[in-house]
C-alpha cells in the first residue's frame, strides 16, 4: 500500500529537537582542549596598515597565539574567486579582486580583519585584541557608488585606474531605433539601497585537526559545505577525503552564509592545523553587521518604450552596482539583474549596461534573490507608471505583454549568470496572473472597496507583480 | 589577575555549583559551563530575545545578566520545558502549526510565552503579537508562530 504525501500537511521530523533545545548549531560544538578566536578588525573603512605590535597581546595569560599577515608567512594567500570568471567577450571588462584572510597593506572596509588572537576562552581573546597596537593611516573613503566613479575618487585598489570592477553591456534588437517609434517613454532614476540578511544565528567556524589521523573536521555555518570542503582541501594541501565539513543546524542564512571563503573560514582551519588544537570562532552581532556580506546597492537610469495600447517596445537600463571592497562573486548579481529586467514579458528590444563599482564597504554577494529582485522591481515599476499614464488597468497592461504559451522556449538572446544564453524553457503565464488576481479579489477591491475607503479619507492601494525567476543555474565546477 | 566566585544555581530542577569569573554572562554560563545549549545568543544586546530564560519564573534576557547574579536563584531553560518524547503543549502546538523554520529564535519565544499563557490562557491575536514583540524572527514572518500560540492556548485549556 502506498501512502500519498503530495498535498498533505506533514510535520517536520527535525522540529522536536529544535523545540527542546537539542539541535546542534555551530556554537554548540564543545571539544575538549578547544581554543577560542577573536579578531582585531579595522575601525577605518580605508587605511594603510603601517605597523602592528602584537607583543602585549601575546604576553597575556591565557593567550596561546596571535597571527598577522606577517606571522602567517607563505601560508597567507587571498581567497579564491567563487564563480568562474566571465569569458573574454566583447563588451565585458572584469577585474578580479578577492578578499584576504588578514589585511596585508591596506584596509578596504570597516571590519576587515587585521589580526587573530587564539586564547583559552573568548573573553581572554577579546582582552588580548585590545592589547594589540596597530598603526593605521586613514585614507579618504568611497562609499557612494556614483562618487566612486568620478575621476578624482580615492581608489579602493591602487593597481587599477579607477574603481570600475566590471563593465558589461547586453543588447537585444535595437532599443535606440524602437525608441523613436514609441508612443510613450517612461524614464526613471531608481536607487536601491543595500541590505543585510541579519540571520538570527551569527556565523561561526569550529575546526579540529587530528594530526595522528591527518584528518580535518570543520563545523561551519555554511549553506555550501561541499565547495568549502573542496576549497579547504586545496588551500591546505590536503586530499578531499582528509577533510570533512559539517553544516549542522543553521540559524538562518539567506545567502551570506553561502559566501564561501570568508577570511574566518580560511583562517580557523589553518590555525587548528598550525596549533594542533581544536579552535572555535563565533561571530558577534557587531561583526555580523560589518563583516558578513550584503546585497542590493544599485543606481538605475531605466527606460521603457511603449505603444498607446501598452505594448512594451523595448527596455533600456544603465546601472551602477555596488560590489564593496572586492568582487569574488564575479558578475552573478548584475547579470541576474540584467536578465530579470524584461520580467516575464515579450520584449523585442533591450539594452542593458552595468558598471560594477568597488567601494570601501563589505562585499556584496547573493542575498535572497541575488540581483533578480532589482530587475523585477524596475520593470514592474515602469509598467505600473506606464499603466497610469496610458489609463490602462495594471493587470490588463501585463496581460498584453506576457510571453504567450506558444512562444516557448523563448530565447532572450542575452547571457545569464552562468554565461549561457538566457532561455525561458516553458510557461503559461496568463492563467497564473488571472488566478492570483481572482484569489486576492483584485477587481472587487479596485471597483468597490478602494473608492469606499478613499471616501473615508483612507488611501489604500493594491499591487500585483508577476515575476519570473531563473533557476537551474549552470555548473560552477570545473575539471582539474 | 583573574578573580573567581562560587555560584550555586538551580537550573531545570538541578542544582549546579560552579566557580566563575564575575564578568561571565549568564547566557555563556548556561551554554558552555553547563552545556545547556538550547538557549541561543544572537545580539548580546538584549534586543532580539533569543536568549530569554525564566529567572525565578520571570522571562529575562540571559545575555544581559551575569552568572554571579544567578547565585541562589532558579532558572528554567527550554531544556526544562519538555523532551522529544514528552513535549510541552506549547511545543506540540508549535510543531503542528509549523511555527518553526530554522529554530534559532524558538527557545527564546517559547520561554517568553510560558508565563504569558499562564497569565493569559485565552489570548487574542493582538495580545499574542504584543507578547512576542520582544522576540525577533528572521524566517517565519511570525504568522505561524501566532497560530501556534492560539493552538497551544486551546490545548492547554482543554487539558484543564
Amino acid at each position: 500500500m502506498t501512502k500519498k504525501y503530495i498535498g498533505k500537511r506533514i510535520k517536520r521530523s527535525e522540529d522536536p529537537r529544535l523545540l527542546t533545545g537539542e539541535a546542534l548549531f555551530v556554537d554548540d560544538v564543545e571539544i575538549p582542549g578547544m581554543l577560542h578566536a577573536a579578531f582585531l578588525r579595522s575601525d577605518y573603512a580605508h587605511a594603510y596598515l603601517k605597523s602592528i605590535d602584537i607583543s602585549a597581546a601575546q604576553a597575556l595569560e591565557g593567550v596561546v597565539a596571535v597571527f598577522t599577515t606577517e606571522t602567517m608567512g607563505d601560508d597567507w594567500q587571498p581567497g579564491p574567486p567563487l564563480v568562474s570568471p566571465p569569458p573574454t567577450v566583447e563588451d565585458v571588462i572584469f577585474h578580479s579582486r578577492t578578499q584576504v584572510p588578514l589585511v596585508k597593506d591596506k584596509v578596504r572596509h570597516v571590519g576587515e580583519p587585521i589580526a587573530i588572537v587564539i586564547a583559552e576562552n573568548r573573553y581572554i581573546a577579546e582582552d588580548a585584541v585590545d592589547d594589540i597596537v596597530v598603526d593605521l593611516e586613514p585614507l579618504d573613503v568611497v562609499v557612494d557608488i556614483e562618487k566612486a566613479m568620478q575621476p578624482d575618487a580615492p581608489l579602493v585598489h591602487d593597481d587599477l585606474d579607477s574603481n570600475l570592477a566590471a563593465h558589461i553591456k547586453q543588447e537585444k534588437g535595437d532599443y535606440a531605433a524602437i525608441r523613436e517609434a514609441a508612443d510613450l517613454i517612461i524614464k526613471r532614476r531608481i536607487v536601491i539601497d543595500r541590505g543585510a540578511a541579519a540571520a538570527m544565528e551569527n556565523r561561526g567556524v569550529v575546526a579540529q585537526w587530528d594530526a595522528k589521523s591527518q584528518h580535518l573536521t570543520v563545523w561551519d555555518t555554511t549553506q555550501a559545505p561541499i565547495p568549502i570542503r573542496n576549497g579547504l582541501a586545496a588551500r591546505l594541501d590536503l586530499s578531499e577525503h582528509q577533510v570533512r565539513v559539517i553544516a549542522p543546524f543553521i540559524g538562518g542564512a539567506f545567502g551570506p552564509k553561502m559566501m564561501m571563503f570568508y577570511p574566518e573560514e580560511m583562517l580557523i582551519p589553518w590555525v587548528s592545523i598550525k596549533l594542533d588544537r581544536p579552535v572555535k570562532w563565533i561571530e558577534d552581532r557587531y561583526e555580523n553587521f560589518y563583516a558578513t556580506t550584503q546585497e542590493r546597492g544599485q543606481v538605475h537610469d531605466a527606460e521603457m518604450a511603449l505603444t498607446y495600447d501598452g505594448r512594451i517596445l523595448g527596455v533600456s537600463d544603465v546601472f551602477l552596482h555596488d560590489s564593496g571592497a572586492y568582487d569574488p562573486y564575479g558578475l552573478t548579481i548584475p547579470l541576474n539583474t540584467q536578465c530579470h529586467m524584461m520580467g516575464p514579458y515579450d520584449v523585442a528590444n533591450y539594452y542593458s549596461e552595468s558598471k560594477v563599482v568597488f567601494t570601501n564597504k563589505i562585499i556584496t554577494t547573493p542575498v535572497r534573490g541575488a540581483g533578480r529582485p532589482q530587475g523585477i522591481f524596475i520593470v514592474e515599476r515602469l509598467l505600473d507608471l506606464a499603466a497610469r499614464e496610458l489609463g490602462i488597468d495594471p493587470i490588463e497592461i501585463r496581460m498584453r505583454n506576457l510571453i504567450p504559451p506558444d512562444a516557448f522556449p523563448y530565447e532572450h538572446k542575452i547571457i545569464d549568470q552562468a554565461f549561457a544564453p538566457l532561455i525561458f524553457d516553458s510557461g503559461n503565464y496568463k492563467p497564473v496572473l488571472e488566478k492570483a488576481a481572482d484569489m486576492i479579489g483584485y477587481d472587487q477591491f479596485v471597483k468597490d472597496e478602494q473608492p469606499r475607503l478613499r471616501a473615508e479619507g483612507r488611501h489604500v492601494g493594491i499591487g500585483i507583480v508577476p515575476f519570473i525567476e531563473t533557476t537551474g543555474v549552470g555548473p560552477y565546477e570545473e575539471p582539474g | 589577575m583573574r578573580h573567581f566566585f562560587d555560584v550555586s544555581v538551580t537550573v531545570n530542577g538541578t542544582r549546579y555549583e560552579r566557580t566563575v569569573e564575575p564578568r561571565l554572562l549568564l547566557s555563556d554560563f548556561l551554554r558552555h559551563d553547563l552545556g545547556l545549549t538550547g538557549t541561543h545568543v544572537s545580539c548580546e544586546h538584549g534586543v532580539c530575545g533569543s536568549c530569554t530564560i525564566l529567572f525565578d519564573g520571570q522571562p529575562v534576557r540571559s545575555c544581559l545578566m551575569l552568572a554571579v547574579q544567578a547565585n541562589g536563584h532558579e532558572i528554567l531553560t527550554v531544556e526544562g520545558l519538555g523532551t522529544s518524547d514528552d513535549l510541552h503543549p506549547l511545543q506540540e502546538a508549535f510543531w503542528e502549526a509549523h511555527s518553526v523554520q530554522c529554530g534559532f529564535c524558538t527557545p527564546g519565544i517559547l520561554m517568553t510565552l510560558v508565563p504569558f499563557l499562564e497569565e493569559n490562557p485565552n489570548p487574542n491575536e493582538e495580545e499574542i503579537r504584543a507578547a512576542i514583540s520582544g522576540n525577533l524572527c528572521r524566517c517565519t514572518g511570525y504568522q505561524h508562530i501566532v497560530d501556534g500560540v492560539k493552538l497551544a492556548a486551546k490545548k492547554m485549556s482543554a487539558s484543564l
